[in-house]
């Protein structure tokens, strides 16, 4: 059973007293209903940029002689570089995994920063947004060029009046809790009527709740090299 | 495999009930409410783990995680055919060891990667289909669907199951309810650690080899019984 937009709402409408359906409507006039889908996109957002939940890795071609090389539209954060000069992984391309870095670093110990085959390092500190600069520039032939790129992409797809849609695949059901949990906070912490910072508060630390247990578990098998270990749970206060 | 027979899913939502002024909450409501409790203890504790024995595609750079499982969320261990496990690795420690990771690719693969919690790696890429591979992972709550489906928590933190519910029930209400019923989510939370913490401390060999870099900075609770 995968959670969708028109689940979380319905429970969101139950919190708020409001009749559910599905969040198609709002009785009490108090919320919108695109109000509440742009919450439910920020706070998916959010959770899995402060997660890394759900990464995607794609190949995308680079741009030759050129430090700036384009990511995709949907970027949030970046987890890992590698670049083949010799065409693509189904291409028989070969990959080299290409380590962060900063452009201090990149001028301070790049002395000579004219093309090369393979760039030493890539950088975020000094790229414009959607894309990475590569530390020099490398340069191919023909369209050989080749990043596969491993980041965190944007999760909140949901359309302004709910009608179905699901998180995307691999994104567990059980996830899902923690960010209606956010969508909540952001409603109670409206100004005006509605206005009820205890609620608030209390939905803001189950939010961050579920950000420490994804956190705890995905660190522990992904991005710090210790084995999978039980989560933390830390105390709640409201 | 056994599964617990005890309670069903309309004996819990009654539990639930007698707790609360049960007209302000339908059945369908305490029913999410059940569903919720049971995701939110699966993510605390990693409860509902499961083995399945798979097939890897060759040449596939990158599996979906439901290749580990159907229901797969978090992968624990792999091991091979030959019940030879797999070590784990990450992508840090691929680029520092082996800069061509992506590329290589190998008939007998030694390790696995789990990026995200929806992308499987196998290390080397496998060249050729890898059978009967067993993977160990705790997947998503398959929660209940109808009222006779059974709880598949033990007896000894249903409780807890029904306090979480109480305490989102409460929470519906506001004010004073709602700022006592934080307790209930509290006393959830310890639950959930002292499972962990029973985890924690049958892993004899982890301690040992100090792989609990984090548990100086996040302390756990000593469980009492298991020493």
């Amino acid at each position: 059973m995968a959670v969708s937009d028109q689940n979380l709402t319905n429970e969101i409408q139950l919190h708020l007293l409001e009749p559910p359906n599905n969040g198609a409507s709002y009785q009490s006039l108090l919320y919108t209903t695109a109000e509440v889908a742009a919450r439910l996109n920020y706070r998916a957002n959010l959770f899995n940029l402060l997660t890394n939940s759900f990464v995607n890795f794609t190949e995308l071609p680079a741009t030759n002689n050129s430090k700036i090389q384009n990511l995709v539209n949907n970027f949030m954060d970046i987890i890992d570089v590698n670049y083949s000069a010799t065409g693509t992984l189904a291409g028989g391309g070969l990959y080299y995994s290409i380590p962060a870095g900063s452009s201090l670093e990149g001028d301070e110990f790049i002395t000579v920063q004219t093309a090369v085959t393979l760039p030493s390092l890539y950088t975020i500190d000094s790229s414009q947004v959607l894309t990475i600069n590569f530390f020099p520039a490398p340069t191919f032939t023909d369209s050989n060029g080749q990043m596969m790129v491993f980041y965190t992409p944007t999760i909140g797809v949901f359309p302004a009046v709910p009608n179905g849609t699901t998180f995307q695949s691999g994104f567990p059901d059980d996830l899902t809790p923690f960010i209606k949990y956010g969508v909540l906070a952001d409603l109670f912490n409206k100004s005006g009527e509605t206005h009820d910072p205890l609620r608030g508060s209390i939905c803001e630390g189950l939010f961050n709740l579920g950000i420490e247990l994804a956190r705890s578990w995905i660190s522990g098998s992904v991005f710090e090299p210790v084995a999978v270990q039980q989560p933390f749970i830390a105390p709640i206060n409201g | 495999m056994p599964t617990y027979a005890t309670t069903t899913r309309a004996t819990l939502r009654s539990r639930i009930q007698e707790r609360l002024i049960s007209t302000f909450w339908t059945n369908t409501e305490i029913n999410a409410y059940i569903n919720e409790a049971l995701r939110v203890w699966n993510v605390c504790t990693g409860y509902n783990k499961n083995t399945y024995t798979n097939n890897f595609a060759a040449n596939t750079f990158g599996y979906s995680i439901s290749a580990a499982g159907t229901n797969a969320m978090f992968v624990l261990r792999v091991e091979n055919a030959a019940f030879r496990h797999l070590d784990p690795i990450t992508i840090k420690e691929l680029g520092n060891l082996d800069p061509n990771w992506v590329s290589n690719t190998s008939t007998s693969p030694t390790n696995w990667m789990q990026v995200g919690v929806n992308s499987l790696f196998i290390y080397p890429t496998p060249s050729t289909l890898q059978t009967g591979l067993t993977t160990y992972t705790i997947d998503t709550f398959q929660v209940p669907t109808q009222d006779s489906d059974f709880i598949q928590i033990g007896e000894e933190d249903l409780q807890y199951i029904v306090d979480y519910c109480v305490f989102i029930a409460r929470l519906k209400e506001g004010g004073k309810e709602a700022q006592e019923s934080v307790t209930l989510l509290q006393g959830f939370l310890l639950q959930a650690a002292k499972y962990n913490s029973k985890i924690l401390q049958t892993s004899l060999y982890k301690r040992v080899m100090g792989t609990f870099s984090t548990q100086t900075r996040n302390p756990k609770l000593e469980h009492q019984t298991v020493r």
